[in-house]
């Protein structure tokens, strides 16, 4: 272009160029500031808390934005607000960010912000100068238009005189209530800006830094002063008198809204919904109602008619669009799961395996339900009552995992029953380990205790929404979720699980007890009943220990399970995982395979106590070994890993005879069509010859844990205890097993009786008569595997 | 017909394009016009007053606001750290004390179940800058929540102790002194105790506040008398129906300068039932800690047990004891008083003719409290601030069993979905190593306060005394520790405390023994024994 300084034409578009640029920065840091403020103060260390100051500050700063653009596309006519722009808005905004740092010791990035202010400020002024120069030169300044040069000439003695004091009325309404309104503003502003520690106690809100809040205010009074020359000329200026009302009022009664009930912030910012929403209702009505006026007396402008049913379309559209995001983002939208570290042992504890999504528990209802019915637990302390592994600063128990989806949803995972507590004496805490069996947990008492708490008629918002008060300030629209949606939904699930469980209350089942599950008539009535409705509990009854889970890979073509139903262990952690609670769709198979590789190498721990060995007695037993067991459980005995049918073993048979060959052909159906299906499972009628390793860690023994100690199963079963407690984590490393009589045991532990059904102690007498010294021999060997 | 018609305006008909005025006008256009615009004004204004009216009513009702004070000292006597009840209106959480009118004329009104007031149960009174009595003793702190001037108890009350040198002088105030004088169980009893009684009626307690905090206005009445005092009554009563087995008669006394820590935990964070504990968890008193110094006791395992080694949520945690809540905690109230209580000098020893100190024989005993005390009690040895199994250090072990495996586990579910969410609880079996700073100061000594001196503490639990009086705060400076022969003066009768009944039956949670032998000093000649007091003195 021509470089011509004496044309206002070259300044009008280097004007537009260089406050184009600047509005452009100040949009992307306001959208920034607004929408992404957490990310923002992180990423430039500047503290903000609460974050709604900052927010706010980009919220107001989008609009001041907006406020740029007029006199940026038509310097002519919105030249007053270029100079707001450039020396008020820019002055000001600079000048604050500068005395807080240098004075009030602000973040010293807050600096940077007022020097570019600065800078956008003195070139708009230098360039809206050059071009005022440049227009006197030529004589045809348009600012002599200001002050009634659109005023509409009208004659108050022609008919149309009505109408025409309408217009003035209006206009004159619109000015008293904008100015009313611009004081309002002030009235936040000045305090907000000079003596913000004074307003800030006044309002009962913090800022940290105060910077936030004060730039909020300010930048609440430059939006006022946009408002200003349509107050002094509404004809001219109209654009910003409807700017001020949307996007600015509106605006600013949405922000505040949604800030208190759906992002917890302090209920003083609905003070902004209080000052928005009275004067943007009030000009919209005037404003409106001016432009009836001016349409009768002849003086508005033609606007395109709207179709009249365009606008509730466009209204649904818009409430389906939010409503829709809303719900999305507050009950489906999936979130990863922010674990303590990557480990595949923090996976495997805390990890999620697909069972939020169908069977979730929302979590602060989670957290508050011990609070809350307590008399249902079996004893005071929580979830930590009902014998779950709770380590050292870990939020939920071993075998509990978080995770949102929508809402923060608590579910379970394989560490729940596989992994094994033991108090070695003189340590104050118990030790974890993972994938032994589950000694303490006792799964059918959660259940049982969710379900009783589900059946509580207290079971309501009423009762619960005080005790999540408790822990957690949740926002308005997460109470209304918990109240109307969550607490409702989970109990009517949980109620129809009880009813789904009631076989379990069958008196004539034997209870589960610490440590052992009713592995799979649970998933005949979830999922294979469903399959084949043939296929259901009946009289079958599987009540039985928690398995291992390591070293699973060592002994390829075992079969798994105690009956030995599967023989591809893919498939048997897969079902597990639906066992648990995950579906189809929402098991992640990729993590599932990472967990197989570890259980099928990680191996068996060693026996922790630290008594001497006799290395002789050892080798004995090691030689009793290789004669009496090997052939069953040595690693290169013949039939590990085989089904021996249960009539040989001896063994209680109900768990054998539980998984029935419909089941089987029902699981093996049961995800036809799919990309993965299972084809391994069957029924054996026997129990599978089991590898020993780390066998001192999975007491009580045989599958269905009816013998206490080792030296117990090497006893002819009528001397083998018939009633014992289990649920212990003390261990008895002579008899190698948990502590299960004494008072302790009998205080704390659970009455096992062998001579319920499904409980016989019977079977698998090998070794029962060998002598005593060999017995001992055979003890000390086993404890070394 | 008409293209605009206009019910506003009944009186003017127009007809055609041209809209020629045709009928009779009654008033005039402009008079119409003018009465509705005023009118609409008008109606606004008024309804923007009465959002105002409703706005500052939510506000007096919401509004968060604790009575400040300048130096972090002072806030840490009188400030608040959030222990007031507050959160939602309709159901408040947290808090053990009632608003501060109600709780100003609770002694007045029950005379009887408080003879002495406040000052009784060893509450600091002090003057306030302007020479006037406060209106609240020292560890209670006042601030606006739901609408009312709430009380909560902060650090101070349980860690600011008073010492006279003999029974005329005046007292000295201390802070982070462990509050031997203070009966922290006869308060929380007498305030479960009187929110029952017949005489607590809206009417018996607006009259009496009245007379005391001069007439109220008509609205005041009607809230404290309607809503107030019934919630104030329901909440204390459910308060006592989770920890009322802890104060009642029959619970085990924690007597003057000591707390059950953890129980009443229990139940007010996690609503466990008290009742279906086993007894012995519920005797666990102990003996409140000095809190000076903590700087260098950053990382140490903390509390008696050493159950936590994070100075934060060691405070933290202790906040929950004095009634806040994950919700209703003032973060920065408790910053200040970390900051506060991260530099606070022990007190020295104030040397005076009452007060002797024998420097030839603190200089003896400096060597005796290297070989035999430093590696577990000097900041710079080997164990300080390790937890000694129980087996070997053999004192009560009441306190550290109440403070179970499954509490621990719970408590990791407090201040959830925060950076501030306990992290560090663990279970121990036995005591920490605790530093020696202000020695002198700590009296009575153990966990329990079951040795009433450090020279009784020197000597085999055979010869400790079986029992002792505590709660009087004349200094003994031969014996170190305070007067605790003295069963009563000027009518104040002090707590009698029993390791052992009479017959020789021990109390549960009060034995003296442990910390004896050999190592602990307690085979020294008297000799060494003077050599050894007269250094600790100095520490």
């Amino acid at each position: 272009m021509n470089p011509d300084a004496s044309d206002p034409r070259y300044w009008k578009r280097l004007y537009s160029y260089t406050a184009g640029l600047g509005t452009v920065l100040s949009f992307v840091l306001a959208l920034a500031l607004m929408l992404a403020a957490p990310q923002v103060l992180a990423l430039t260390g500047v503290g903000g808390l609460p974050i709604t100051w900052t927010q706010l500050c980009g919220e107001l700063l989008t609009l001041i934005s907006i406020f740029y653009l007029p006199p940026l596309l038509n310097i002519d006519r919105y030249r007053p607000h270029g100079w707001i722009a450039a020396v008020i808005a820019r002055g000001t905004t600079g000048l604050l960010c500068c005395i807080a740092v240098l004075i009030g010791g602000a973040p010293r990035l807050f600096l940077a912000w007022g020097l570019v202010e600065f800078v956008f400020g003195f070139a708009q002024i230098y360039l809206l100068r050059r071009l005022e120069g440049a227009e006197n030169g030529r004589g045809n300044r348009p600012g002599s238009e200001w002050n009634g040069g659109a005023r509409p000439s009208w004659n108050p003695e022609v008919p149309r005189a009505v109408d025409a004091i309408r217009v003035r009325c209006w206009k004159r309404a619109y000015h008293w209530v904008a100015w009313i309104g611009i004081g309002a503003n002030m009235i936040f502003v000045l305090p907000l800006v000079f003596f913000p520690q004074w307003m800030l106690r006044m309002l009962g809100v913090p800022s940290e830094p105060v910077i936030w809040a004060q730039l909020a205010g300010l930048f609440l009074g430059l939006v006022s002063v946009f408002y200003i020359p349509a107050i002094g000329d509404v004809d001219k200026y109209r654009l910003f008198a409807w700017l001020a009302i949307f996007p600015s009022r509106t605006a600013g009664f949405t922000f505040c809204t949604i800030a208190v009930v759906s992002l917890g912030a302090n209920e003083a910012f609905l003070l902004g919904v209080l000052l928005d929403l009275p004067f943007a209702f009030l000009q919209t009505i005037i404003l409106s109602r001016l432009n009836v006026a001016e349409r009768a007396f002849g003086t508005a402008p033609k606007r395109p008619a709207w179709r009249p049913w365009l606008r509730p379309i466009a209204a649904l559209a818009v409430a389906v669009a939010i409503l829709g995001t809303i719900g999305w983002h507050k009950l489906i939208r999936e979130y990863p799961q922010a674990l303590a570290n990557d480990s595949v042992e923090e996976y495997f504890k805390h990890g999620s395996i697909g069972a939020e999504d169908a069977q979730g528990l929302p979590y602060w209802l989670w957290v508050s339900l011990p609070a809350a019915f307590p008399e249902y637990l079996p004893k005071p302390g929580g979830y930590a009552a009902l014998g779950f592994i709770w380590e050292p600063g870990s939020e939920m128990p071993v075998g509990f995992t978080r995770k949102r989806i929508g809402f923060d949803r608590v579910g379970i995972n394989c560490a729940l029953c596989h992994a094994g507590s033991v108090q070695i004496p003189g340590e104050a805490l118990p030790r974890c380990y993972l994938g032994a069996p589950a000694n303490t947990a006792n799964i059918l008492g959660y259940q049982r205790f969710l379900f009783a708490c589900a059946k509580d008629p207290r079971f309501n918002g009423a009762t619960l929404m005080p005790i999540i008060a408790r822990q957690v300030r949740l926002s308005l629209a997460d109470q209304a979720l918990y109240r109307g949606l969550l607490i409702p939904a989970t109990r009517k699930a949980l109620l129809q699980q009880a009813a789904d469980w009631d076989w379990t209350n069958d008196p004539k089942r034997p209870e589960w007890g610490p440590g052992r599950i009713e592995p799979f008539n649970p998933v005949k009535v979830a999922i294979l009943h469903g399959v084949d409705p043939k296929v259901t509990v009946g009289e079958t009854l599987g009540t039985s220990d928690m398995e291992p889970l390591w070293s699973l890979g060592t002994h390829p073509g075992r079969a798994f399970h105690w009956d030995g139903l599967n023989t591809d262990l893919r498939e048997v952690v897969d079902s597990s995982a639906l066992g648990d609670g995950a579906t189809p769709t929402s098991i992640p198979r990729p993590r599932l395979r990472e967990l197989e590789v570890w259980i099928r190498n990680n191996p068996a721990p060693k026996f922790p106590f630290p008594e001497p060995v006799d290395t002789n007695l050892v080798a004995r037993g090691a030689g009793i070994y290789r004669a009496q067991c090997a052939r069953c459980h040595a690693a290169d005995g013949d039939l590990l890993g085989r089904v021996t049918p249960a009539t040989e073993i001896g063994t209680d048979d109900n768990r054998a005879k539980m998984w029935t060959p419909e089941a089987a052909t029902a699981y093996n159906g049961y995800l036809d069509g799919k990309s993965w299906v299972f084809s391994h499972f069957r029924s054996t009628g026997g129990y599978v010859n089991v590898p020993l390793d780390g066998l001192w860690l999975r007491a009580p023994y045989l599958h269905n844990g009816s013998v206490p100690t080792l030296s117990d199963i090497l006893k002819p079963v009528a001397e083998r205890p018939t009633i014992f407690w289990r649920g212990l984590n003390d261990y008895d490393p002579k008899a190698v097993g948990y502590v299960t009589d004494g008072p302790a045991a009998q205080s704390k532990g659970f009455r096992y009786d062998t001579s319920l059904r499904g409980n016989g102690n019977q079977g698998h007498t090998y070794g029962t008569t060998l002598p005593q010294s060999d017995k001992a021999a055979l003890l000390e060997y086993l404890k070394q595997l | 017909m008409n293209p605009n018609p206009d019910p506003g305006l009944p009186t003017t008909r127009t007809r055609g394009a041209d809209r020629v005025l045709v009928d009779v006008v009654r008033s005039t256009p402009v008079e119409v016009a003018l009465r509705r615009l005023w009118s609409r004004i008008a109606v606004s204004i008024v309804l923007l007053l009465l959002l105002l009216i409703v706005l500052a009513l939510v506000r007096r009702f919401t509004i968060d606001q604790p009575v400040t004070y300048k130096t972090e000292a002072e806030h840490f006597l009188y400030g608040s750290i959030g222990s007031e009840p507050g959160g939602s209106l309709l159901s408040p959480v947290g808090g053990m004390l009632p608003p501060f009118q109600i709780m100003a004329v609770l002694p007045e009104m029950f005379p009887d179940k408080l003879p002495g007031g406040y000052a009784s149960l060893g509450l600091i009174y002090e003057n306030g800058p302007d020479g006037k009595p406060r209106d609240l003793p020292i560890g209670l702190s006042r601030r606006h929540r739901l609408g009312m001037e709430m009380v909560g108890l902060n650090c101070a009350v349980c860690h600011v102790g008073t010492y006279r040198t003999s029974a005329g002088t005046p007292r000295r105030i201390v802070p982070g002194m462990p509050a031997h004088q203070l009966d922290l169980q006869g308060l929380f009893a007498f305030v479960l105790d009187v929110v029952s009684d017949p005489r607590f009626t809206a009417d018996n307690v607006i009259g009496h506040i009245e007379a005391k905090f001069g007439p109220m206005n008509r609205f005041d009445r009607f809230v404290l008398g309607t809503a107030i005092i019934p919630q104030v009554q329901r909440q204390t009563l459910t308060l006592r129906s989770r920890v009322g087995i802890l104060f009642q008669p029959t619970a085990a006394v924690w007597g003057p300068g000591r707390v059950d820590t953890f129980n009443p935990y229990k139940s007010l964070q996690f609503g466990w039932s008290l009742e279906r504990l086993p007894k012995r968890e519920l005797v666990a008193a102990s003996d409140f800690p000095a809190l000076w110094n903590q700087a260098p006791r950053q990382g140490l395992n903390l509390h008696w047990d050493g159950n936590n080694s994070s100075l934060d949520e060691r405070n933290l945690s202790a906040g929950l004891g004095a009634g806040i809540t994950p919700v209703t905690v003032d973060r920065s109230g408790i910053a200040r008083v970390k900051s506060y209580i991260l530099d606070l000098p022990p007190p020295k020893w104030p040397e005076s003719p009452e007060m002797p100190l024998d420097h030839a024989a603190a200089g003896r005993g400096a060597g005796i409290f290297r070989s035999y005390c430093a590696e577990c009690h000097d900041f710079s040895g080997k164990y300080i601030g390790t937890v000694v199994p129980w087996e070997k250090i053999r004192t009560d072990r009441a306190r550290f069993d109440s403070y179970t495996l499954e509490f621990s586990a719970n408590q990791n579910t407090l201040f959830p979905n925060s950076t501030n969410r306990f992290r560090s609880f663990k279970k121990t079996v036995g005591y920490a190593n605790q530093p020696l700073d202000g020695i002198w100061a700590r009296a009575p000594y153990l966990h329990n306060g079951s040795v009433p001196s450090l020279r009784d503490l020197l000597e085999p639990s055979s010869h400790r005394p079986k029992q002792f009086y505590r709660g009087c705060d004349i200094y003994d400076p031969a014996r170190v520790g305070f007067v605790d022969q003295v069963a009563q003066e000027n009518g104040h009768a002090y707590f009698l405390y029993r390791s052992r009944l009479e017959d020789g039956t021990p109390v549960d949670g009060n034995s003296n023994e442990g910390h004896e032998g050999e190592l602990y000093g307690t085979e020294l000649s008297l000799a060494e024994k003077h050599d050894l007091i007269e250094y600790l003195k100095t520490l």
